[in-house]
């Protein structure tokens, strides 16, 4: 169907890049406390950026991250997703793999992820951040390989 | 395309909306709930035309655009309804820590107005359930975080309908 059309790879290549820009930037709001705990204005800057993530994650303490003694801006599950979507973003722009049609991706993906939260919510095992983030990871993944392959597919030329 | 071709990004961001405002949903993950709204978004627009229509990358972006925007819309009504009728919410609970939190920093002038504001907004919705500053500044987050989340989940939709046609 859409394939047919001619592609444009710089555009494509730029819409990629953008993307993966992105996710650097709001990868680098949520891991603010690991790396600027010692500057100047930190608790400002904490305050506010919490504030912003607080529209997208419960921020639960028990469900946050603990690295090095900084406590992560969002949870677990959402830091796999946020790290899985930029690395795989990365290694894509690097290397152009295409996920064909291998739809059950999706489903491992989701499937993993709720898996975890109804096992947690029926106390079947505790809350693991470990496998909350390895869940988010793989989900993260499957999304920007997903993305990206709908972008190889288009056109961006003008007609 | 006929005219029901928002139809989808209504339902599927009405649905994400009521879904992000219950609290055991809402620690499956918050960020999800948006994404997978334009993804539904996507996914009903298709299945409602039989797959006759083209939906291509710029509709799907829109798509999504536009569910992450009506579910910040929904979920900010929702929210406004909920603290109009119990006059209380997160925001007004936590506003001890808030202060506190504030107090610590050591803002000097900035302190005073921000905390005057923040409590002024806390005394509306405490006796009237409403403040119209608290409203705006929660649509406008929430639309400008759901709107590039429902972006995201209107390419990943995209990119489901567009697999299962190979």
């Amino acid at each position: 169907m859409i394939g047919t059309l001619r592609n444009n790879p710089v555009t494509q290549k730029s819409l990629k890049f953008l993307i993966l820009i992105a996710l650097i930037l709001w990868s680098a709001g949520f891991l603010f406390p690991l790396f600027f705990y010692k500057t100047e204005n930190y608790s400002l800057f904490e305050f506010l950026l919490k504030k912003i993530y607080g529209f997208v994650c419960i921020q639960e303490e028990q469900k946050t991250m603990d690295i090095m003694g900084s406590k992560l801006l969002v949870c677990a599950r959402c830091t796999g997703i946020y790290i899985g979507g930029l690395f795989t973003a990365l290694f894509l722009l690097l290397k152009n793999i295409s996920a064909g049609n291998k739809k059950y991706l999706i489903i491992i993906a989701v499937a993993v992820n709720l898996t975890d939260f109804l096992f947690v919510s029926s106390g079947v095992y505790n809350y693991s951040k470990l496998l909350s983030f390895i869940a988010g990871t793989v989900f993260g993944s499957v999304v920007i390989i997903f993305i990206f392959d709908e972008l190889n597919k288009y056109s961006f030329e003008k007609k | 395309m006929q005219n029901n071709k928002y139809l989808p990004s209504l339902v599927a961001g009405f649905g994400a909306a009521v879904l992000s405002t219950i609290p055991f949903l809402k620690a499956l993950n918050f960020c999800l709930i948006v994404p997978l709204g334009s993804t539904l978004a996507i996914i009903l627009l298709d299945k409602s035309q039989n797959g006759k229509i083209i939906i291509n990358l710029k509709k799907a972006a829109i798509l999504g655009l536009l569910t992450g925007i009506v579910t910040a819309v929904f979920s900010t009504s929702l929210d406004v309804l909920i603290t109009f009728i119990t006059k209380t919410n997160e925001f007004v609970e936590t506003l001890p820590q808030t202060e506190l939190m504030m107090q610590q920093l050591e803002l000097g002038a900035f302190y005073t107005n921000s905390i005057g504001l923040i409590k002024s907004m806390a005394a509306e919705i405490q006796q009237t359930g409403f403040s119209p500053v608290y409203t705006i500044a929660l649509l406008s987050g929430n639309i400008l975080v759901d709107s590039v989340f429902g972006l995201l989940g209107g390419l990943f939709g995209l990119s489901i309908i567009n697999k299962q046609k190979i």
